[in-house]
């Protein structure tokens, strides 16, 4: 057995190591676009493999795609969400700006282990064509960017709406416990009037709530995808209804509401709804910022302001820090 | 230095932070950058939006984790701090006025008195009163003290 086997596309032969399920096409990015460390985030393969399950489910539901075609499809896009075959998806970010070679990577690799599946040779394109069947009624100008609303859209809410929301609550656990330990409030880093550490702390809560609530709204419209509107949202050589169609299937497999875009021209052209995401994120690391900052300051051993709290293992303050006189020193 | 606990997580939190804001950058340049029917960022900015969003959410559960639920206040620190605090002088404000409660703390200040003493010194205003003014736990809510002996 050769360690390469030979696959073609529109621009001639490639030589593909032969242990891999990628084709021409991302064999030729690899070559090309092979810059620095950073891979297409592993969420997008996920997304995708999301995406062509519920495309091809569209697809056979308008009876263009073939019933073998479709099953091979789902079954590979079930393996890639059970974890497997991550390691086919080598490419770097710096690639083309529309993710197109991404796209062909997805494509190609679900094309091969659907030959594997079928026992025909890799590269083949039988039973199961890259373009024709995987990518069918879709473009790279509309999946791709649906893609990242779906990893978007996951992250946030599997991973980082929990995460933030249990340190939100872990917080207000902390103020109800304390709410009635009087301590000095500070201004300007110096002495001001009381309050109480559950009063402090129920702010820092009411920060990530509030950010939590930012990020709620920005998913709006990250719900909204630009399937159907092919290469430059008109919907060329897609079916009447395949939009609608398969961001049904789409909600249906993420359990997430997502809508086809009213206006595919818009999404395409822009992705402001993504634009806003870290945005929202940044706001809400700026106010949780505060409280590690807050807690640091607080905490500190000798050092300027006060150790009012200590985090678990951390030592006792030294009773030498006799906190007026420093005050008196900052003072001046 | 043997012993020493250094406050790790929340540095760790900073960071994370610093690089969401710089993530935001990026993604919006990217954003700002299609040309007439498509956007050229893609790949630029899910990156940036997808590590923003993972090392954010592990950064809140590990500062959550290993630092927000084993805090404990130190109960003694923070009751010196409230007693040797000039600024409960606030509460005396609207009792014997603004200047003369200005008074009494730089008086304390200069002479390294507490408020009381200091109070008690210049003869601003009876013990009496002091004690029920310049109580701590009364000045964490809306309330103004009234100057009658109460």
């Amino acid at each position: 057995m050769s360690d390469f086997r030979t696959e073609s596309d529109s621009m001639g032969q490639v030589q593909i190591p032969a242990d891999k399920l990628w084709g021409a096409q991302t064999q030729r990015s690899l070559e090309h676009f092979s810059i620095g460390n950073d891979l297409i985030p592993r969420e997008m393969i996920t997304a995708y493999a999301i995406l062509k399950r519920c495309a091809a489910a569209a697809n056979r539901a308008e009876g263009r795609l073939p019933d073998e075609a479709h099953d091979l499809i789902t079954r590979v896009c079930d393996e890639i969400l059970a974890g497997q075959h991550h390691d086919m998806f080598p490419l770097h970010v710096w690639m083309t700006g529309s993710g197109t070679q991404f796209n062909m990577n997805v494509n190609e690799v679900i094309s091969n282990r659907c030959c594997q599946l079928a026992g025909t040779p890799l590269g083949s394109k039988s039973p199961v064509h890259p373009n024709d069947h995987v990518n069918m009624s879709q473009s790279s100008n509309d999946s791709f960017p649906s893609a990242m609303n779906i990893a978007a859209a996951i992250g946030l809410q599997r991973r980082l709406i929990p995460a933030v929301t249990a340190l939100r609550d872990a917080i207000a656990a902390k103020a109800e416990e304390w709410r009635e330990i009087v301590k000095i409030g500070r201004t300007h880093m110096q002495d001001a009037t009381p309050l109480t550490l559950g009063q402090e702390w129920s702010g820092y809560a009411g920060m990530l709530t509030e950010g939590l609530e930012r990020i709620d709204d920005a998913l709006k419209g990250v719900y909204r995808l630009a399937l159907g509107g092919t290469a430059v949202g008109t919907g060329i050589n897609t079916a009447m209804g395949f939009a609608e169609a398969v961001a049904a299937e789409i909600a249906k497999q993420s359990g997430l509401p997502f809508v086809s875009a009213p206006n595919k021209f818009t999404v395409q052209g822009a992705h402001d709804a993504l634009v806003q995401l870290p945005a929202r994120c940044a706001r809400l690391r700026s106010r949780s910022t505060r409280s590690p900052m807050i807690s640091d300051c607080c905490r500190a051993g000798r050092a300027p302001v006060l150790p009012n709290c200590t985090s678990r293992k951390t030592n006792p303050v030294p009773r030498s820090c006799r906190g007026r006189s420093i005050r008196r020193r900052s003072r001046r | 230095m043997p012993g020493k606990v250094n406050p790790t997580q929340v540095e760790a939190l900073t960071m994370i932070a610093v690089q969401v804001m710089a993530n935001d950058v990026a993604v919006g340049f990217g954003g700002a950058g299609g040309y007439l029917e498509m956007n050229v960022y893609k790949p630029l900015m899910i990156a940036n939006i997808a590590e923003s969003i993972a090392i954010l959410a592990d950064g809140c559960t590990n500062f959550r984790k290993f630092l927000v639920e084993g805090t404990q206040p130190n109960r003694k620190k923070i009751a010196e701090y409230v007693e040797s605090s000039l600024m409960l002088v606030t509460a005396l404000a609207p009792v014997i006025g603004y200047d003369k409660a200005s008074q009494i703390a730089h008086h304390a200040m200069d002479h390294d008195l507490t408020l009381k003493q200091a109070a008690l010194q210049l003869g601003l205003v009876d013990e009496q009163t002091f004690d029920r003014v310049v109580d701590p736990a009364k000045m964490v809510e809306p309330g103004v003290a009234a100057a009658a002996a109460g």
